[in-house]
């Protein structure tokens, strides 16, 4: 019997079934070079471990950890100041987080149309709601208490608990801001306006 | 919930002649791999430092088995850790993150040795069919005499030597098979390649192994 390549590794790594196991010692015992293939390695498989260490501790380690943090910062300072930089002419819009499956395959895009006044403030006005997946609509309207947007998502999937969206502004320069997930529900309610504090040190 | 440590099937640690060797044991009441990841994906570059420490040894020993060369095993692991960092937003813990950190290192290792074009003189070529007697006579590293016992750092240099003649992907596998102690489904995960090419590859570098070796142990 001459084993196949895998059944020769299996054979020296003892991770034969029992019956082909067996099957190979029968073969050994007809052939010497499998027994001597198995001795060779047995001996040379001890010898790797003893020669090529699985951990080897790096030059200067603590400087090793120190800077890649330093370098993890430096991304997160490029990712800051390069959301900064985005031109004013760019169209406000708001981008949500894909952080939660359920949400991934909805996209809200809603276009905004600076205008002079709105209750007596200045800012603006969306214009429209855009939905690529046809079985969520988007509605929008004024809040005049607590002088926001409301965007309303209908179609959606229940979310969970603990779903969080993550709001951006492209234009803005206040970091994207955190909303907490309501109570399942078929619609989402998505503010645009007053915020909850955002944790500055998210990545991304 | 994973482990805090690497998984059961590696090998533990063997002291280094050269004292190189760093454990990589973790507290067992200290967080676990997932619970870190879990903080680093909220941002948590503390957490980050953590898993760095944990393995920082075995892909910096990894890298090195592969290229020889402390500066750029050390350049190389630094570059594995921030693709990770990069990375852990879209990591699923589909596999456990010692070996998806280990398939990062292994590809970027990988395309450096590729762009320095190293390849092993006399490597065996997976399309060509070679037959091979474990009984050939190689020219040895250093002319022997027959009457020499050889010392116990001669056969560590001749076992160096031999493994860097393997091509990087008859090396990969067979220091994570011997050195490492993978399983085959875990080696086919880190490198990128199939069962059946792990068990060819895996029959390929020991065959050469042998070849390169065999006149060491009949001498003994």
């Amino acid at each position: 019997m001459k084993p196949s390549e895998e059944q020769w590794n299996r054979w020296l790594d003892g991770s034969l079934s029992p019956e082909e196991a067996k099957a190979m010692e029968a073969a050994a015992e007809e052939d010497a070079s499998l027994t001597a293939d198995r001795a060779f390695f047995r001996q040379l498989s001890a010898d790797l471990k003893e020669t090529i260490p699985a951990e080897r501790t790096p030059p200067f380690a603590d400087f090793f950890n120190s800077h890649l943090q330093k370098r993890i910062r430096d991304l997160q300072e490029e990712a800051e100041s390069a959301a900064k930089q985005r031109p004013s002419w760019w169209p406000n819009w708001f981008r949500l987080s894909w952080a939660a499956p359920l949400a991934a395959a909805t996209v809200v895009v809603l276009t905004l149309m600076q205008i002079g006044v709105i209750g007596g403030r200045s800012g603006s006005q969306i214009v429209y709601a855009y939905t690529p997946d046809d079985s969520v609509t988007a509605r929008t309207e004024f809040d005049r208490e607590t002088n926001a947007m409301i965007v309303r998502l209908e179609g959606m999937e229940p979310l969970p608990d603990g779903f969080d969206l993550l709001l951006a502004d492209a234009d803005d320069a206040e970091p994207p801001f955190l909303v907490e997930s309501p109570a399942p529900s078929q619609e989402t309610f998505v503010f645009v306006g007053p915020q909850p504090q955002y944790p500055s040190d998210r990545p991304y | 919930m994973n482990n805090p440590q690497p998984t059961s099937s590696d090998p533990e640690v063997k002291p280094s002649a050269e004292g190189v060797q760093e454990t990589a044991d973790a507290d067992p009441t200290g967080p676990s791999d997932d619970e870190l990841v879990t903080l680093c994906q909220a941002g948590d570059t503390g957490a980050f430092d953590e898993l760095v420490t944990r393995y920082r040894g075995r892909v910096y020993a990894m890298i090195y088995n592969m290229v020889k060369s402390e500066a750029d095993a050390w350049d190389l692991a630094q570059e594995a850790f921030i693709k990770a960092w990069k990375a852990l937003p879209k990591f699923e813990a589909r596999s456990s993150f010692y070996t998806w950190l280990y398939r990062i290192s292994h590809n970027v290792t990988y395309d450096w040795l590729r762009k320095r074009k190293i390849q092993a003189e006399g490597e065996f070529d997976e399309g060509v069919q070679q037959s091979v007697d474990p009984k050939a006579k190689t020219v040895p590293f250093e002319e022997a005499r027959p009457d020499e016992k050889l010392q116990h750092q001669e056969l560590r240099k001749r076992i160096e030597n031999a493994i860097d003649q393997l091509s990087p992907d008859h090396r990969a596998v067979i220091l994570l098979k011997e050195v490492e102690g993978r399983q085959y489904n875990e080696i086919a995960e880190i490198v990128g390649i199939s069962i059946g090419t792990v068990m060819s590859r895996l029959f390929y570098a020991r065959k050469k192994l042998q070849s390169l070796l065999i006149d060491v142990y009949e001498a003994q």
